[in-house]
């Protein structure tokens, strides 16, 4: 079973992720009935594991939360706030509930399921005026014996009522009237024989369907006692949805046995204190079997051949069913007053069931009897000579009586009888007009769908071997954190055979190892795919920031996001998400204003915090901003040069001022509140991002807002890179900012002014890295220019040679190697030597800087 | 000869447990994700099935549809079919059985339960 737990709870972590999502949307769009459903789904499925698996407290939870989207979804209720929040609160309480590791008091759980039962019982207050089938409702007031017949009348008139309605699906309405009166006659004999005979025992169902059983030769009125257990209501059966089924089957009699009911005092309404006698004419015992398949366990049946052919049609069998009924009864009251059923009790029964069998089989009548008036009379007649003797002591008492019954009985059969007649017919028309429909469709579907066909029937043969045929698969982030391991390796590797081959002179060998450098090219760009995770796996914990910090800082703020579809590398992912909610904070607490300043300012009350994610080149860019009050430079700077971060009396630019907020111990904010400004600056921000080979920056104007973007590489571990030699030592440039490459003289280097080379028509400024690196050797004739794309310009950087495109396996520097800006990483070549992986953004910025 | 039992269930991890006990008892199980999902197996040429244990909230298309769906073919009239419920919703119930459905699966079921359950019908 563990196993499967730990199933359930990846499982649950999904569904909960996925319903925080929808309830926020929910919040958005509260008459989304689909969204509605959906959330009514996801609760289900966790309350359906929850059990299976042992996680009660989720199902305890889920079960009432359920209970109440039920009720909006059925249009009986409105989504509110409080149901809102109470369901983020309660999402929030399963994923608690759902940690192995967290442990929560039985008495704070209990006072969760109050307050949603309490919410529940809002709702259900709300919606369910007019709805009184309601059990509590029923055992109201309820004191003494009269008031406990009254329990069966209404039981009485449900059943009525809920047979009508099933019967008008399928009957015409004459039926119905003919039940209507039949039920009410009934009524009124049971009434009668209350009075009368003081018993408990109650008729209050017969039922002279399906008449056309009667002409089967081995039909058999069977006796079924039926005691379901007293907690069966709790396990989800209703008893009398399996009576109805018995009612189907055949001519039914029903007697309900009351005796167990207590007072009222100790009544309680979930429980079942009813048990049945049914007499039953058919011809099928396993369908009776089958009736009781599912509640076996829950309950004492027996069943029993009481009579061959059908006892109603035996006046003498109906005349004296009800003494022979409550011999029965009294032989089943031990039982009905015992609550718990025991399988001693289904033993001691059936023993005795057998024995019963044994010696109750005269064969009283085998005859063949039919339905038809004209039949019926002559077959009194020509019954048995007992029977007709005592058939005729009978009518001497109550002949009239009795001769009226029958022929309204004979009437009824034959009407009904007739119906069923057409209505087969009907059927049998219906069904041959099917029987076209679907081949004309089958023939339409085939021309349309041949190669669909094909390629099922390529499918279905396998399907006897194969289980299941699932689109996508889970697989744990640690797996996939070592295939991109061992694809890093196995690229190393590729790039040593790649040496070696250049070295030997043997054909077969460098096309073997071409083929392997393909390969080992795709699988990384499969490897990486794999890794790659949509920004949507980790917006939702942002909505949710913002969700419950608008609350918090009573700011009305609408939260947008804008591609989040884009893809990137998981561990990208995973560090970034400390940096974006530090922004939304700040953005939240310190950019948005209160709602009196936007007011004065004229602007919406409800504010904009929007987060964007968009490609650019091998480059994901993500933004976060606001419409709120802005960056002030003018603050900024005096608070910087207060701080000594800046140095009075220079003029600096606008981004110069701007950058300062991303400094070590720099914070505008006055006050610093419980939301933002933590200890946190976005000082740590910048080197998060800056960890991940990214770059921030910040953009602002007063009154309109700032936004932050994020420029961060795709991925970490591997980049398509450009060998490079400079002197004796090789160095890779990430072939991603690479734009041209240029040859040039050395000559032609002396001769340029300020560091500026005319290349096609165009001035590039450019950096002599042997300078820079401070490279000693000798300087070769020809060098190479590589055109730098930064954002805004071009730059060149000139090495001695470019050796070729090269597969870097990147492996982040030491330590001790954390203070320089220049290099990114280091990789390992195809000979084993190592080159330094250049960051050519810091290059350019760390230089320039030394320039000015 | 071993039963063929197809199991259709949004919920990853009742699905394996289905799975997981009925395989180790014997029967073949075929498996569907939802309604949709599950229809595949009731093509013309596909393996029989004996017995259908499928859940009742299921997205694309839910358990009662799949039940309707399958008594709409003529091959499938009698094929028994189980869902899966918990103990509240009689009106689910009700709605599944008018569907045609055989009858219901109780959650929490625990494996012998329900392998008791499936000889019953299956027999």
């Amino acid at each position: 079973m563990d196993q499967f737990a730990q199933k359930y709870i990846e499982e649950a972590t999904e569904i909960i992720a996925k319903l925080e999502e929808l309830i926020l949307e929910v919040e958005n769009q509260p008459d989304n009935l689909e969204m509605i459903n959906e959330v009514f789904r996801l609760m289900h499925t966790l309350k359906g594991g929850g059990a299976m698996f042992g996680f009660s407290k989720v199902t305890d939870v889920t079960h009432e939360l359920e209970s109440i989207y039920d009720f909006i979804r059925n249009g009986k209720a409105k989504v509110t706030k409080e149901l809102l929040d109470i369901s983020l609160n309660i999402v929030d309480y399963v994923k608690t509930l759902i940690n192995p590791k967290s442990s929560i008091e039985s008495s704070e759980h209990n006072k969760k399921v109050e307050s949603l039962t309490e919410l529940k019982n809002k709702f259900k207050k709300n919606c369910s005026n007019g709805k009184n089938n309601n059990p509590e409702n029923k055992n109201t007031n309820k004191t003494n014996n009269k008031e406990e017949k009254e329990i069966t009348k209404t039981e009485k008139v449900k059943i009525e009522q809920e047979d009508k309605k099933e019967i008008s699906g399928k009957e015409n309405t004459q039926k119905i009237d003919e039940e209507i009166t039949e039920n009410s006659e009934e009524n009124n004999d049971v009434e009668k024989i209350e009075d009368k005979a003081e018993t408990s025992t109650k008729i209050f169902e017969e039922n002279k369907k399906n008449p056309a059983i009667n002409t089967n030769k081995s039909i058999k009125t069977y006796k079924v006692f039926f005691k379901p257990h007293v907690d069966i209501l709790k396990n989800g059966t209703d008893p009398l949805l399996l009576l109805r089924e018995l009612y189907e089957l055949g001519l039914s009699k029903v007697f309900t046995i009351v005796d167990a009911v207590p007072t009222l005092d100790k009544l309680s309404y979930d429980d079942t204190y009813l048990c049945w006698l049914v007499l039953l004419v058919t011809d099928d015992r396993n369908a009776i079997d089958d009736v009781f398949i599912f509640v076996e366990d829950e309950a004492l049946i027996d069943i029993e051949v009481l009579y061959q052919g059908n006892a109603f049609d035996d006046e003498e069998f109906v005349q004296n069913i009800d003494t022979l009924v409550k011999k029965h009864i009294d032989k089943y009251k031990k039982d009905c007053i015992i609550n718990e059923v025991t399988t001693d009790d289904l033993n001691s029964l059936s023993s005795q069931n057998d024995q019963k069998d044994e010696i109750k089989t005269p064969q009283t009548n085998t005859k063949n009897i039919e339905t038809n008036k004209e039949e019926k009379e002559p077959e009194i007649k020509n019954k048995d000579e007992i029977l007709q003797e005592k058939i005729k002591e009978l009518e001497e008492v109550t002949k009239e009586a009795q001769q009226k019954e029958i022929i309204k009985e004979v009437e009824n059969i034959s009407k009904t009888q007739q119906e069923t007649n057409e209505k087969i017919e009907e059927q049998n028309n219906s069904i041959s007009e099917d029987k076209i429909d679907i081949f004309e469709e089958q023939e339409h579907e085939e021309v349309k769908l041949i190669e669909k066909e094909l390629s099922k029937s390529i499918n279905s043969k396998k399907l006897s071997k194969q289980v299941t045929t699932i689109s996508s698969l889970r697989v744990s982030a640690e797996k996939v954190d070592t295939l991109m391991n061992l694809v890093s390796e196995l690229i190393t590797t590729q790039a040593r055979l790649s040496v070696f081959v250049e070295n030997t002179v043997n054909p077969e060998l460098e096309s073997i190892a071409e083929n392997i450098q393909k390969l080992s090219r795709q699988l990384r760009d499969n490897a990486f795919d794999l890794s790659m995770v949509p920004l949507q796996s980790v917006v939702l914990r942002f909505q949710r920031l913002v969700r419950d910090l608008s609350d918090q800082l009573n700011k009305n703020i609408e939260f947008k996001t804008q591609g989040t579809t884009t893809e990137l590398d998981k561990r990208i992912i995973e560090n970034l998400i400390d940096p974006i909610m530090h922004l939304l904070r700040n953005s939240l607490d310190h950019g948005i204003e209160d709602k009196n300043t936007r007011q004065k300012l004229g602007k919406p009350e409800r504010a904009n915090v929007f987060l964007n994610a968009f490609y650019s080149g091998t480059n994901v860019f993500i933004q976060v901003g606001d419409d709120g009050k802005g960056l002030n430079a003018d603050e900024i700077k005096s608070k910087a040069i207060k701080k000594g971060l800046l140095l009075p009396n220079i003029d600096y630019s606008n981004d110069e001022i701007l950058n300062i907020i991303f400094e070590p111990g720099f914070s505008t904010a006055q006050n610093v509140s419980e939301v933002s400004g933590r200890g946190v600056g976005l000082d740590v921000v910048k080197r998060k991002v800056s960890e991940l080979r990214g770059e921030i920056k910040v953009e602002t104007e007063k009154n309109f807002g700032t936004v932050f973007t994020i420029k961060l590489p795709l991925t970490l571990s591997i980049i398509d890179g450009l060998l490079v030699l400079i002197g004796n030592t090789r160095y890779v440039v990430p072939m991603s900012v690479v734009h041209k490459i240029y040859a040039i003289n050395h000559e032609d280097l002396k001769k340029s002014h300020y560091n500026l080379l005319v290349l096609d028509g165009q001035q590039i400024p450019y950096y002599y890295l042997r300078e820079e690196f401070e490279e000693i050797s000798q300087i070769p004739e020809k060098e190479q220019v590589l055109v730098i794309n930064t954002e805004d310009k071009k730059i060149g950087i000139i090495v001695d040679k470019v050796i070729g495109e090269y597969q870097a396996v990147i492996k982040t520097l030491g330590r001790l190697y954390n203070s320089q800006q220049i290099f990114s990483g280091a990789t390992i070549l195809g000979d084993g030597s190592v080159a330094l992986v250049m960051d050519v953004r810091k290059i350019i910025d760390q230089f320039s800087a030394v320039n000015v | 000869m071993s039963r063929t039992i197809l199991i259709v269930d949004d919920s990853e991890s009742i699905r394996e447990f289905l799975h997981f006990t009925l395989a180790t008892d014997g029967y073949k199980v075929l498996v569907g994700i939802n309604g949709k999902d599950a229809m595949k197996f009731f093509q013309e040429d596909a393996v029989p099935i004996d017995l259908v244990i499928t859940d009742l909230h299921m997205p694309e298309m839910d358990g009662i549809e799949l039940i309707q769906e399958i008594r709409k073919l003529d091959k499938f009239k009698h094929l028994p079919i189980l869902f899966l419920t918990t103990e509240s919703g009689i009106e689910q119930k009700m709605k599944a059985k008018k569907a045609g459905a055989t009858g219901w699966i109780i959650k929490p079921i625990t494996p012998d339960k329900l392998l008791a359950v499936l000889s019953k019908c299956l027999r």
